[in-house]
Parts: structure tokens; C-alpha cells; sequence
């Protein structure tokens, strides 16, 4: 079907972008890779009097290290993500939770920024950005600002990003030492949405045990979770010690799944402990059998 | 909207309903039927269509997004008469059933195919995720895949 009609713009550059945003506001959607919003125009779920296609803003399209940040424009692909060899080399669990995204045609399009700033409960980006903690960068005509991700998630499609606002690219701190991250998720079929996932990067101390745990869960709230309390308790941990039972419960009382048609809660629920043992399990592996020269 | 883009080496200029998705011109404006549509919710793959490099699907793209863009669509693929060798291959290797699927998967390959690595069956079935078979004649599409492969080595397609 096709969508409600509209008017289009291509700015050809941010501050272009930015200008149209200031006026009718509410009518205006942006349009990055399309993947979803397409979609839900085509559904008639969302009929925008306008749309603003940024694809055109080349500036957003980086992916860089500076100093011990890695920094990736709104406009990269979650197929640029996925092949990356600074991702690779640097946060490797950004393009594990990448390459489950959709379908490899899907991810061709598909942007960094539309998965955060759709805010799905069911996408798979956001639950990373808070293991990670992430400090996303925003702009509009009058000012640019950094809102970290856990205060950027308020909803089911709801973010603090106002409607004059653009997502310009996303901080990724790069700790050093032996870090490792890993994105578990169980979905029905291939390309299809996320039923659950844990999101965990881990880094460990000269011990072994884990010096810092960032845990994030996709799809089990109205927003991506941080499951705080589990993260603390592998604190001076190594698997050998940590509670595995103790951690599931934790992430499971921080969780707070809904029934739909995909799955009942409490499938998510069971899920999600699997998935969590899974996750932290690997990650830990991974930042074992990393060389500490790396990063 | 004036819209202005390369299909299979000819240039296009439409003027185009900014509402109107890719797959839609490229079918009714342009008379490429052999890009199909099947599910029209950016599931099945069979609008696959090449835009400026890279496999995607033309039925969540709009038309005046292909604006400055260079397309391939399953037409261009065969050169005076002659079958493009992943055309070949998925004759020969029944590579089809009831052949609806079969133009998004051919593009499909054709987007693997041309980034340089020597795929394997795992990378194959990987990459071609996105495209339903709803006959569910897989493991002939995998074949022809492999065997397009061996067909393309040191032909530039």
C-alpha cells in the first residue's frame, strides 16, 4: 500500500536539515535509512505531512576512533557496523548485535540512528548503548547536546530527542585493558524481531575477575533495561564464583516483559535468563583471550 | 518531483508522487516487470533491485530517494541475449521452482557475488537471509549460488 501522501525534502546539509525541523514541527518525520519508517507509512501506522530524507547528509556518515572514543555517525549503516574493522578491533560486540538485525538487504539500508531514534522496544541497538554507556550526540539549529543513553530511552518509540532535533552520531568510550562484549538474542525466524536479548560487555582486572559489567536487555520492557543490580553482583567476580541462578533472577526482576503475539511473558522470562548466562559467559571469554595491547 | 536516476545503463527522468515506492516505478513507470513484488513489507526480497552498489529492497525505498542513483534490475543482468552467468548457473543447478522469488535472488547474488570474498555455503545461506523462497527450494538456489561462483572466477561480470 502506499503511504498517505506527503511533501519530501533532501537537505544537503545538517544545518539545512535542522532549519526545516524548526517549522511544522509535528507533521515532519526524518528519514534516514527507511527501513522502518517506510514500513509504517506503508501501514498507515504513521502518515507524516512531511518528510525530511537526510540520507543526503554525507557528514553523518563516519566511523572513527579518536582518542578512547569511538565515534559513529547517525547516517552508518548497520551493514557498514557489521563489516567494520575498527569495530572489530575496537567494540566488537557493536557489530555482533548489528549483523542480527533484520536481513543482510535490510541492514544495506538500515542506519545506526533510525534503530536508536525509532526507540522499538524490540531493536536491538539501544540495549547496547547502555552496556556500554553510551553518550549520544543530538543537534538543533540552536545547539548541539549529549544526552547518555540510559536517560535517552523514555518509552516504546519515545526518546528525549525533541522534534527539532536531529541524532548527529553516537560516543562510544573505549576503556582500554581487556574488555569483552557479546549480544545474545532469541528471534522466531530469520529477519525476524527480536523476541528478547542481553546485551553484555565485561572488562577484567589483572586477576581475572570483572573490574566493570554493563548488562542492557532488548524487548523486555517498554524501553531498553540496564540491569543494574546484576551487574554489580559479578563485580570481583569470575564465572568460577559468580552465581549464575543469583545474576538471572536479578536481570529478571529488572526486566518487565509483556505477552503478545511473538511470545508470552513468561517465555521472555525464561529466555532471558538462558540468554544471560550466555552472554556474560561470553563476554567474559572474550575479554579473557583478549591481548591487552589491543584498544 | 522531478527525479532523475540511471536504470541498467539508460538515464530516467520522472516526475514522480513522493509517496511512490521504488519498486512501483521501476514496474509501472518504467515497464520493468521482472521485479517483483511479494510481500510488500520489506520480508520476502523478491523487489530486490542493485541501487548504487548494493542489494535492497525496492518496495521500502521511495522513487525519488533513487534521485542521482544508479540502479540494476534483473534486466540488466543478461548482455545481447546472452545470460548473465547466475542466470546460468540457477537454470542449471534448478535453481527456481515456481520462479517468483527468483529475480530478487538472482540480484541478491549478484550483490555477494561482486564484493571480492569466496563465499562459502554458511556465507550463502547468510546472504540470502533476506530473500523467501516460499516454494522453499533452498538448497537449489544455495547450489546455484556456489555454482554461479565457480562460473564468475576471473570473468569480471
Amino acid at each position: 500500500m502506499y503511504p498517505r501522501p506527503f511533501t519530501y525534502f533532501k537537505p544537503d546539509t545538517v544545518d539545512e536539515a535542522l532549519e526545516h525541523l524548526t517549522d511544522d514541527t509535528l507533521g515532519t518525520k526524518v528519514l534516514a535509512g527507511g527501513q522502518s519508517l517506510i514500513p509504517a507509512m506503508k501501514h498507515r501506522f504513521i502518515s507524516p505531512r512531511r518528510v525530511v530524507d537526510i540520507t543526503g547528509l554525507r557528514e553523518l556518515d563516519y566511523l572513527r576512533k579518536k582518542g578512547n572514543i569511538l565515534e559513529v555517525g547517525a547516517l552508518v549503516t548497520t551493514g557498514a557496523l557489521e563489516n567494520s574493522d575498527t569495530v572489530t578491533s575496537t567494540l566488537p560486540i557493536l557489530g555482533a548485535a548489528a549483523s542480527t538485525i533484520g536481513d543482510p538487504l535490510v541492514r544495506n539500508m538500515g542506519t545506526v540512528g533510525g534503530n536508536l531514534c525509532l526507540a522499538d522496544p524490540v531493536n536491538d541497538l539501544p540495549a547496547v548503548m547502555l552496556a556500554l554507556e553510551v553518550r549520544m550526540v543530538v543537534a538543533s539549529a540552536a545547539e548541539e547536546r549529549r544526552i547518555d543513553a540510559d536517560k535517552f530511552f523514555i518509552g516504546a518509540f519515545r526518546t528525549r530527542l525533541s522534534p527539532v532535533e536531529v541524532l548527529t552520531g553516537v560516543e562510544l568510550p573505549l576503556r582500554g585493558g581487556r574488555c569483552g562484549g557479546s549480544y545474545k538474542k532469541v528471534r522466531k525466524a530469520s529477519g525476524g524481531f527480536t523476541i528478547a536479548g542481553v546485551a553484555s560487555q565485561v572488562a577484567l582486572g589483572d586477576d581475572n575477575s570483572v573490574t566493570r559489567c554493563g548488562l542492557g536487555l532488548t524487548g523486555v520492557g517498554s524501553r531498553p533495561i540496564r540491569a543494574s543490580e546484576a551487574e554489580r553482583e559479578v563485580l570481583g567476580k569470575t564465572p568460577e564464583s559468580w552465581e549464575m541462578d543469583e545474576v538471572a533472577d536479578m536481570v529478571v526482576a529488572a526486566s518487565n516483559p509483556l505477552s503478545d503475539k511473538r511470545a508470552s511473558a513468561n517465555y521472555r522470562r525464561r529466555v532471558l535468563r538462558v540468554l544471560t548466562r550466555e552472554a556474560l559467559e561470553e563476554s567474559y571469554e572474550n575479554a579473557l583471550h583478549k591481548e591487552v595491547s589491543a584498544v | 518531483m522531478k527525479t532523475r536516476f540511471i536504470v541498467n545503463g539508460d538515464e530516467v527522468e520522472l516526475d514522480l508522487e513522493p509517496r511512490r515506492l521504488l519498486v512501483d516505478v521501476l514496474r509501472e513507470d518504467l515497464g520493468l516487470t521482472g521485479t517483483h513484488i511479494g510481500c510488500d513489507t520489506t520480508n520476502c526480497g523478491a523487489c530486490t533491485v542493485i541501487l548504487n552498489g548494493k542489494a535492497v529492497k525496492s518496495c521500502t525505498i521511495l522513487g525519488v530517494q533513487a534521485h542521482g542513483s544508479s540502479i540494476l534490475t534483473i534486466e540488466g543482468l543478461s548482455k545481447e541475449g546472452e545470460l548473465h552467468p547466475i542466470q546460468r548457473a540457477f537454470l542449471e543447478k534448478h535453481g527456481l521452482q515456481c520462479g517468483f522469488c527468483t529475480p530478487g535472488m538472482v540480484m541478491t547474488t549478484y550483490w555477494l557475488l561482486s564484493q571480492g570474498k569466496k563465499l562459502g555455503e554458511e556465507d550463502v545461506k547468510k546472504g540470502l537471509s533476506g530473500n523467501l523462497c516460499r516454494c522453499t527450494g533452498y538448497q537449489g538456489i544455495v547450489d546455484a549460488v556456489m555454482y554461479a561462483q565457480e562460473l564468475m572466477k576471473g570473468e569480471s561480470s
